[in-house]
């Protein structure tokens, strides 16, 4: 977490050397392909009466799969209290918290579990890959204190409950929640989300871009079978076109990198590609603390409505996840997948994850191992996608979150979650100058990102346009 | 902006009064007369290495033509670079040709090159490239050139600017005939090298009938993959990479 004044298109022409300023496109944005003139390549079918088969079965019920990924909080953090949760359906079958997990602290005293304080009280608990490795300790799960120290101690042992994330948990009430989706990496944000877009990290375990030659993406892969996708962002720069830039600099991306208010624009006109991935504002409402979790809601709230009311929605899924715990306690020890790096073979403690729409189960706990490229993985089953690694081989599609009964359900009698109130102080107090994401920053101030996916309006504008399409949704009510 | 102006200055003094400069005389290189014929320049340069991958190899080639008018305008052509790589997978090249025009006085320099960018995999198309000069040729310089492609995106088939290379050259001055000489050269996805060596004049005294030798050490790195095409029973073709340290050889003809 850092302060700084936000990147404007015009800091980024007058330091970037100009860099990215020619690195434009000659042609209106869109997803049109001229190379695909038939349409996306379908996915050959898997032999008859396997679990593939079956998956692809579930699967060819979706058209439009949307993926929003937030920022650091554990499973335990911000929905262990649904397992003591009374209007919670499934609260005997999720694993959550007891309220009797605790860890030491340095002088053995244990710190318990405990009710999280205001949400703007927050601090940002370690979270690097080796705190979390030693938080790990082996599978014990019991540094997370160790390597918090005070003032920090109490707070990543806090959980929330219904009143501070009261849409997320109406979702969870609906959908399926899945109480064994990890992060893919022991580790910070970025090598989580490398994870997401190219099922390796590529060996980075901290926020550094991908170098020279990097890693093929899932863009790509959809692309090559014509397959359409959109990467939408809330902020003022894409994450992917700083993580990424041999690609986002060529000309010859898969992607093109377009602002949220797209998003908004292409639900309302049914024209959402096959896949998108939604990445919030890292400097207002991606859920990183010290960040309001109310905005981190609201933000979640216009997405799902935006969808809901589209006429994407009964063919739709939306998975709302988290890319890693954000150094708060889990109880849950994670896994060990298969992995070309030895490194990374161990993966990431448990975070948030619900899997949303029409066609997914019911107020269902979902337990199948998950992690990030288990979406990856989810597209490689839809739409035949190829392979991003073993990683990707291993990981599981979510056709266990679908419920192939529901595949007819009348999408108007959905109710949506109540729209999040947000009071006119958060909004007013929301941190512009603050970013969860400083690397970025630092790294888009030297040039490291095309000037054409620098979004010139200032942090309030931004919040402002944003608001208003929630608004319009109904997804958003602000209190005086 | 104060160096610019001084440097702008400077070019339009002419070298009579610069040879008389207490600053300017203790530069190594002798000064071809300004009232001198229009030059031209042949340089060649190869950059051969060895991958420390696999049985790999691959190799930089550049060469470059330009013609010195007697007022401050250069033309030329050049292939810059040209790199062939190969690997057990397979093997892959690259080119880019462009004709070149600058604006060129003696500590001074700005062009432009167009031409054509090929390659074995990827796309092919427009190559742009600005240019620019710091310094005395032959002195302490500093030369850029900054290329852009101009093709169809190869998912979308859009037509869109990229970037597609920056290469540059630091030469300092060591003593009378010898300069230190420092190149290197990126495409994000394609290829990379950099070199430390010595550049010497051989024979001439930077007019007509000179002749430059250089040599360097540094690394390089090299690399094509093609595509992949669903419709095809193999449908992800060969792909070539190599990366290791590398010898570069130059040579420059004036006459």
């Amino acid at each position: 977490m850092s302060e700084g004044s936000q990147l404007t298109r015009r800091a980024a022409l007058k330091l970037g050397l100009g860099v990215g300023a020619m690195a434009v496109g000659l042609d209106a944005c869109g997803s049109a392909t001229d190379r695909c003139p038939a349409g996306p390549v379908p996915a050959l079918a898997a032999p008859a009466g396997t679990t593939a088969a079956a998956a692809q079965r579930v699967l060819a019920g979706i058209d439009t799969i949307v993926v929003v990924m937030m920022e650091n909080r554990s499973f335990d953090h911000l929905c262990g209290s649904l397992s003591t949760d009374a209007d919670y359906p499934a609260a005997r079958t999720i694993d959550g918290l007891t309220g009797t997990e605790s860890n030491l602290d340095a002088s053995g005293l244990p710190v318990a579990v405990n009710l999280a304080p205001a949400e703007t009280s927050h601090l940002d608990p370690k979270h690097d890959w080796a705190s979390s490795h030693r938080a790990f300790n082996g599978g014990r799960n019991d540094g997370f204190v160790l390597v918090n120290p005070d003032p920090n101690q109490i707070e990543v042992m806090s959980y929330h409950q219904r009143a501070t994330a009261p849409f997320l948990y109406g979702l969870c009430d609906q959908y399926a929640v899945c109480d064994r989706w990890f992060s893919s990496v022991m580790g910070p944000t970025w090598p989580n989300r490398y994870y997401l877009h190219a099922a390796t990290a590529a060996g980075h375990k901290t926020n550094l871009p991908m170098g020279l030659n990097p890693p093929p993406t899932v863009w790509q892969r959809l692309a090559e079978r014509c397959v359409s996708s959109g990467y939408y962002y809330a902020g003022n720069i894409p994450w992917y076109s700083v993580t990424f830039p041999a690609n986002s600099f060529s000309g010859n991306d898969a992607v093109s990198p377009q602002t949220v208010d797209h998003f908004f624009t292409d639900a309302a006109n049914g024209t959402l590609p096959a896949f998108s991935i939604i990445d919030p504002d890292f400097g207002v409402n991606d859920g990183h603390p010290p960040y309001d979790f109310g905005l981190a809601e609201a933000f979640l709230s216009s997405i799902h409505r935006a969808l809901a009311q589209s006429a994407h929605w009964p063919r739709a899924l939306l998975v709302i996840v988290f890319d890693e715990h954000g150094g708060y306690f889990d109880h849950v020890p994670p896994p060990v997948v298969p992995d070309p790096n030895p490194d990374f073979r161990q993966i990431g403690f448990r975070v948030p994850a619900v899997v949303v729409g029409p066609q997914v189960r019911s107020s269902a706990v979902i337990s199948t191992p998950y992690d990030h490229v288990s979406i990856l993985a989810t597209l490689a089953t839809r739409f035949g996608i190829a392979s991003l690694g073993p990683r990707m081989d291993a990981a599981s599609d979510l056709a266990a979150c679908l419920d192939p009964d529901r595949a007819e359900v009348v999408t108007s009698a959905l109710t949506h979650p109540p729209a999040v109130e947000l009071s006119a102080a958060v909004i007013r107090s929301a941190p512009h100058r603050l970013t969860s994401q400083p690397e970025m920053e630092a790294l888009a101030r030297a040039g490291g990102v095309p000037a054409h996916h620098v979004d010139p309006r200032s942090a309030e504008e931004r919040l402002r346009a944003w608001l208003r399409h929630a608004q319009e949704l109904e997804a958003v009510r602000v209190l005086a | 902006m104060t160096a610019v102006l001084a440097l702008s200055l400077l070019a339009s003094v002419p070298a009579a009064d610069l040879d008389g400069a207490p600053a300017l005389a203790r530069e190594a290189e002798p000064v071809p007369a300004e009232s001198a014929p229009a030059l031209n320049r042949f340089e060649l340069k190869l950059q051969p290495f060895l991958g420390l991958t696999g049985n790999s190899w691959g190799g930089f080639g550049e060469a470059r033509f330009e013609h010195d008018f007697r007022f401050p305008l250069t033309l030329g052509l050049e292939l810059a670079p040209a790199a062939l790589v190969g690997s057990a997978d397979g093997t892959g090249a690259l080119a880019e040709a462009r004709v070149t025009a600058a604006f060129s006085t003696r500590y001074l320099a700005v062009g432009l090159g167009l031409g054509g960018q090929l390659q074995r995999f990827g796309r092919n198309g427009l190559s742009v490239a600005p240019t620019l000069r710091l310094g005395r040729r032959d002195g302490l310089s500093l030369q850029v050139e900054y290329a852009y492609n101009v093709a169809a995106n190869q998912y979308t088939g859009q037509r869109t600017i990229g970037f597609s290379n920056i290469v540059g050259t630091l030469r300092i001055p060591l003593g009378d005939r010898l300069a230190l000489q420092i190149d290197g050269g990126l495409n994000l996805q394609s290829w990379a090298y950099a070199t430390v060596g010595l550049r010497h004049r051989l024979l001439g005294d930077g007019g007509p009938g000179t002749w430059f030798v250089s040599a360097g050490l540094g690394a390089a790195w090299i690399s094509q993959s093609s595509g992949c095409n669903y419709d095809l029973a193999i449908p992800c073709g060969p792909s070539a990479m190599s990366f290791g340290p590398t010898v570069s050889f130059g040579l420059e003809r004036r006459f």
